[in-house]
């Protein structure tokens, strides 16, 4: 007998500052619905178990999206978009899952996004509050760490977008993110979904991740989680966004929540899914529990 | 500490480094403390590995740190952040070139931190 997943999938055109995009998406499940955003240089495959687990599909309708220039949805047509570098920035961040939401005329979802996706999920909150129920960071923070931040970004494109340097090292790059304590298939996992990325597009994401995401400490503790909630999951092994530098986030939100998630690094959802998801479904929990 | 001679013999007996290996010509150089190695390659293929003194001597790829440093890195389940040569560079302050051919070379640097930590977990 043959075995299948629940997901399904599709494309859906959005349009972002004036440029039409055919985005690929997947869904499972139905109920609240829980839109999640990937990792920089990445795509949405890395919610496959998430995608797969019924305690949490039975209750929400989870969609995972692939932001244009990654996975399943290929660079635009009718935009000579070769001319110019591929940079990601804030506002075009934030364009996708909202016009996603309004595309597939979801209800105040609840976004939940990861490394940039979880900075993404602070911006949300910050500028969007009216749109989502609530936003879950993970491994999101005020700014990312200096110590990268610092390399600029000729630093970045140097290691991430350098002809004399596959994708493979892309890939291996990602074990200074990753916790030791991860079962080696799934650290293989995240390393090849790192080497499948499209040319200069992982470099381009970090012009989001490190530089155009920068909350202030008066924007942050301006962001209303009466209106959205804010929940924060930073594991103890991240690098860019340690424990402390979302506890720092957090202390200014007032209202919002923090949890340390131990043994866990920068990709929790993929490296891990079991462990992580003993946070998650009580945040789901509380959410639905204030959805009723 | 370990030889890091020991630990390039075995990794050279080792199908994923030899992998990432390849096409690889010049030196690999390795400082741990007051002590350092310096390793040859040709096409991909090891040649030697000789102690050397500890400044890289123009090696396109090198490592230096401490041999507390090194402890930490190799250790089973390294505390944060010394998951990995890059994570330890940035946040705990070991040196490694800044060369194209560090970033190439990354997925055989990675796999040779895990034979290593392979070597102390078995105490060969």
């Amino acid at each position: 007998m043959a075995k299948f997943e629940p997901i399904k999938g599709g494309y859906v055109y959005l349009t972002v500052e004036d440029i039409e995009y055919r985005v690929y998406y997947e869904e499972a499940g139905q109920g609240i619905p829980l839109i999640v955003g990937h990792t920089a240089g990445s795509d949405g495959r890395q919610y496959r178990h998430l995608l797969n687990d019924e305690e949490v599909t039975s209750r929400y309708r989870v969609i995972s999206f692939d932001l244009p220039f990654h996975g399943k949805s290929l660079p635009p047509h009718g935009d000579k978009w070769w001319t110019r570098e591929y940079n990601m920035t804030k506002s075009r961040m934030m364009a996708f899952p909202n016009a996603l939401s309004e595309a597939l005329e979801l209800d105040r979802p609840v976004y939940m996004g990861s490394s940039m996706g979880g900075h993404l999920a602070i911006d949300l909150a910050s500028n969007f509050n009216d749109r989502y129920r609530a936003t879950i960071s993970v491994e999101g923070a005020l700014r990312s760490a200096a110590e990268y931040v610092e390399v600029g970004m000729d630093g970045i494109r140097r290691e991430f977008d350098n002809p004399n340097v596959s994708r493979t090292s892309t890939g291996a790059a990602m074990m200074l993110n990753i916790s030791p304590y991860s079962p080696e298939e799934n650290v293989r996992e995240i390393q090849w979904e790192y080497q499948c990325g499209g040319p200069g597009v992982f470099a381009g994401d970090l012009y989001y991740y490190y530089y155009d995401h920068n909350v202030s400490p008066e924007e942050a503790a301006a962001i209303d989680t009466s209106k959205c909630m804010l929940y924060f999951l930073t594991g103890e092994y991240d690098p860019n966004t340690s424990p402390a530098d979302t506890k720092e986030a957090a202390n200014l939100v007032k209202g919002s929540k923090f949890w340390e998630m131990p043994k866990l690094g920068h990709f929790p959802v993929t490296e891990n899914y079991d462990e992580f998801r003993k946070f998650l479904l009580p945040i789901l929990e509380e959410i639905e529990g204030k959805s009723a | 500490m370990r030889d890091f001679a020991q630990v390039l013999q075995t990794a050279t007996q080792d199908f994923e480094f030899n992998r990432e290996m390849r096409y690889y010509t010049g030196n690999l150089h390795v400082a741990i403390g007051d002590k350092a190695w310096l390793a040859a390659y040709d096409d991909g293929k090891f040649l030697s590995v000789e102690p050397s003194g500890t400044d890289p001597q123009g090696a396109a790829i090198w490592i230096k740190g401490t041999e507390e440093q090194w402890k930490d890195m190799t250790a089973e389940y390294p505390r944060p952040f010394f998951q990995s040569l890059q994570s330890s560079s940035a946040k705990h302050g070991v040196l490694l070139s800044n060369t194209h051919q560090l970033y190439a070379y990354l997925p055989a640097l990675n796999r040779l931190m895990q034979i290593f930590r392979q070597l102390n977990r078995e105490g060969a």
